[in-house]
């Protein structure tokens, strides 16, 4: 899993990219709650994400509870189906905050 | 007979020639001399065993003549008695302080002077008895410890060579692992497994997989006679020997001129040009068994010989075993041997099994034999498990039988399971092994299984959506395999086995860890899902029924998940 971090228009924007499976799910988690830390508006955009596990699901929910409770938003942008897939298997698709690009998150002010 | 010679320093008179008379009689001899000058000087050359000092000696003082003799090595150890006045108990306390071991006085008493002198020569005799036991004691200790040096010495070489050997042992292993098949023939509709265990570092069996064209494979196992370093050398000759290459040397495939194929040399053929190539005569007094065979993958023929191996044993799919014997004589022993062929026609999905002998003989505290019974047994009690499962538990229950850590005897075993492809609609049509594999419970490993996963059910025609629910099944229960039922990554194996039947598509996973509840696969209220039980609730959604049970094999986990067929698409 690679992943890169920038920011643009005062979002956090967190890119993953590859399988976020038992092996690389502690450096995603890592990596969001770190930026989580230094921002209060952060998107997480999972375009090239091509598969996700239950260790990878549990990261995510980790950082959206981490943000909610420090008064922050966080949303998740480009999921392609099969994260789309698995957050419903988990049905956190009615859970977490997702739109379809960055501009519908900036837009809707996450 | 002459006990001792006494030495008298004093003025000669009537008592002291009672003396002379009474020692001679005594079988003491007795030398006078006048005073301490001339004593020191009689001591040097006569050596007394004893010496009498008059405290008033002219001269030299009795009390300085005897201080002269204890300060010079020759004489310090002879005994030394004053002869005092009565009670002159100053001279006497004088001349125990300057050495001496006892005091008479004057007159003398006969009887009293011989009982001291025969006291105190008793006692020098003890004395020099006792410094040569301690002389020899410390002569022994110190021969004893050139001698514990020179063993030391000795056991650090044994040890330096001891070690070289290992280590030249453990390099020959290792030439010898290389020669194993690391890996198998990967054919859609042949599922190869095999286990090999030396009984010391060396073993004298070998096996080997091979592809001889693209509708044949070839396998072998062999048996060299006897154990360690010999025995090891000729079957990593043979393994040389026994490989399978485009050259004129080959026994296994005879090249023709392009377009004519290749030959398949007939096993039969093969086992009387090897019993050619090594006789018992030029091999040490060697010889081996071997079974060879080659599976015809697209009918499940399988044509073989068997040179005084144990024979095949057939696992039909409906759990009948069948020992497919030939009687012929191992190789090497006889020079003009011929030998029999035999042919196994497997139905799909029935199981080949190729052993030495190391299963059959290996014993029990009792000395009774594993025997065939049992491994008929174990194969069949196995069969539902993966084919590399059920190799393994074969391995294990020789193993457990013997109650020992290692084998008693090489133990081999080749096995594969014909699942030949066919459609779900042909008549007769039992099963078909999508994917067989087996990896360490690693999380590093489960990439390249998701990808190996996807690629087999792919070839099977399943949507890709499907796929990707299935693989992320079989992913979470490795997960669940390697975080809860062995408590986190470690070497020990996961075994997949993806099974096609008629109505479903059968996942079966299995371990080696203790025995977990069954219980930790019943579904639970979407609420009361922890982080762990995620998996297990994507399991339950993605699969049609999954459970969980202790392993056929008789240690570790099986965890079955089943999708319907009709869901394929």
């Amino acid at each position: 899993m690679e992943h890169t971090v920038c920011e643009q228009q005062g979002y956090h924007i967190v890119a993953l990219t590859g399988e976020i499976d038992l092996e690389s799910s502690p450096k995603a988690r890592q990596i969001l709650l770190e930026t989580i830390d230094q921002s209060t508006n952060v998107l997480i955009d999972m375009v090239s994400v091509t598969y996700i596990d239950s260790s990878g699901i549990a990261s995510l929910v980790e950082a959206f509870q981490r943000t909610k409770k420090k008064g922050g938003q966080l949303a998740f942008i480009r999921l392609n189906p099969a994260v789309v897939r698995v957050l419903t298997l988990a049905r956190l698709d009615k859970v977490f905050v997702i739109h379809s690009d960055m501009e519908s998150a900036i837009h809707a002010e996450i | 007979m002459h006990l001792g010679l006494i030495l008298m320093a004093t003025a000669d008179s009537p008592d002291v020639q009672i003396l002379v008379q009474s020692f001679s009689a005594f079988g003491f001899q007795l030398t006078l001399v006048p005073d301490g000058e001339t004593t020191l000087t009689t001591c040097d050359a006569l050596k007394p065993d004893l010496i009498f000092l008059d405290v008033t000696l002219p001269g030299l003082s009795g009390f300085d003549t005897c201080l002269r003799l204890k300060e010079q090595d020759e004489t310090k150890d002879i005994p030394v008695i004053f002869v005092t006045a009565p009670s002159d108990s100053v001279s006497t306390v004088k001349g125990f302080s300057v050495g001496a071991v006892d005091y008479v006085t004057r007159p003398f008493q006969v009887e009293e002077v011989i009982a001291r002198i025969t006291t105190h020569l008793k006692i020098r005799n003890l004395q020099v008895l006792l410094e040569e036991i301690i002389e020899n004691l410390q002569s022994e200790v110190a021969e004893r410890k050139r001698t514990e040096e020179a063993l030391q010495a000795s056991m650090l070489m044994v040890q330096q060579a001891n070690d070289r050997m290992k280590n030249d042992l453990a390099a020959a292993a290792r030439v010898q692992q290389a020669l194993l098949p690391d890996t198998l023939p990967t054919l859609p509709s042949v599922v190869f497994a095999w286990t090999y265990q030396p009984c010391s570092e060396l073993g004298g069996d070998s096996l080997n997989v091979f592809q001889l064209d693209a509708d044949h494979v070839g396998m072998y196992v062999l048996d060299v006679s006897g154990h360690g370093v010999s025995a090891s050398l000729l079957s990593v000759t043979l393994s040389r020997v026994l490989i399978p290459r485009r050259d004129p040397s080959c026994l296994f495939i005879k090249a023709n001129r392009t377009p004519e194929p290749d030959t398949i040399i007939p096993p039969a053929e093969i086992a009387i040009r090897l019993n050619r190539m090594f006789p018992m005569s030029e091999n040490g007094r060697q010889y081996f068994t071997w079974i060879y065979g080659i599976l015809n993958i697209r009918n499940g023929v399988f044509r073989y010989t068997c040179a005084g191996h144990p024979p095949p044993l057939y696992l039909a799919p409906h759990q009948q075993v069948i020992a497919c014997e030939i009687g012929n004589v191992p190789i090497g022993l006889f020079e003009e041997s011929q030998y029999e062929e035999g042919t196994i026609k497997l139905e799909p999905g029935g199981r080949l099994f190729l052993y030495s002998d190391g299963i059959l003989e290996a014993k029990d505290p009792s000395k009774e034999f594993f025997g065939e019974t049992r491994l008929q047994e174990t194969l069949k009690v196995t069969q539902k498990s993966p084919l590399q499962v059920s190799v393994d538990a074969i391995a294990k229950t020789v193993l457990d039988w013997t109650e020992t850590q290692h084998a008693q005897d090489d133990l081999s075993i080749l096995a594969f399971e014909w699942a030949p492809s066919m459609s779900l609609h042909t008549p007769g049509f039992i099963k078909q092994v999508v994917l067989a594999h087996q990896f360490p419970a690693r999380a590093k490993e489960l990439g390249p299984l998701r990808a190996m996963t996807r690629m087999a059910l792919n070839n099977h025609s399943w949507h890709s959506d499907k796929v990707e629910d299935i693989v992320l099944a079989i992913d979470e229960a490795c997960q669940n395999i390697i975080r809860h039922a062995y408590h986190g990554e470690c070497d020990d194996p996961i075994t997949l086995h993806i099974e096609l039947t008629p109505k479903a598509l059968v996942v079966i996973l299995e371990d080696q860890a203790p025995v977990v509840s069954p219980d930790c696969m019943n579904p639970r209220a979407f609420e009361d899902i922890r982080p762990g039980g995620l998996g297990c609730h994507f399991m339950r959604q993605v699969m049609d029924t999954v459970s969980i049970k202790p392993s056929p094999a008789g240690n570790g986990n099986r965890l079955r998940m089943v999708k319907a067929v009709d869901e394929r698409s």
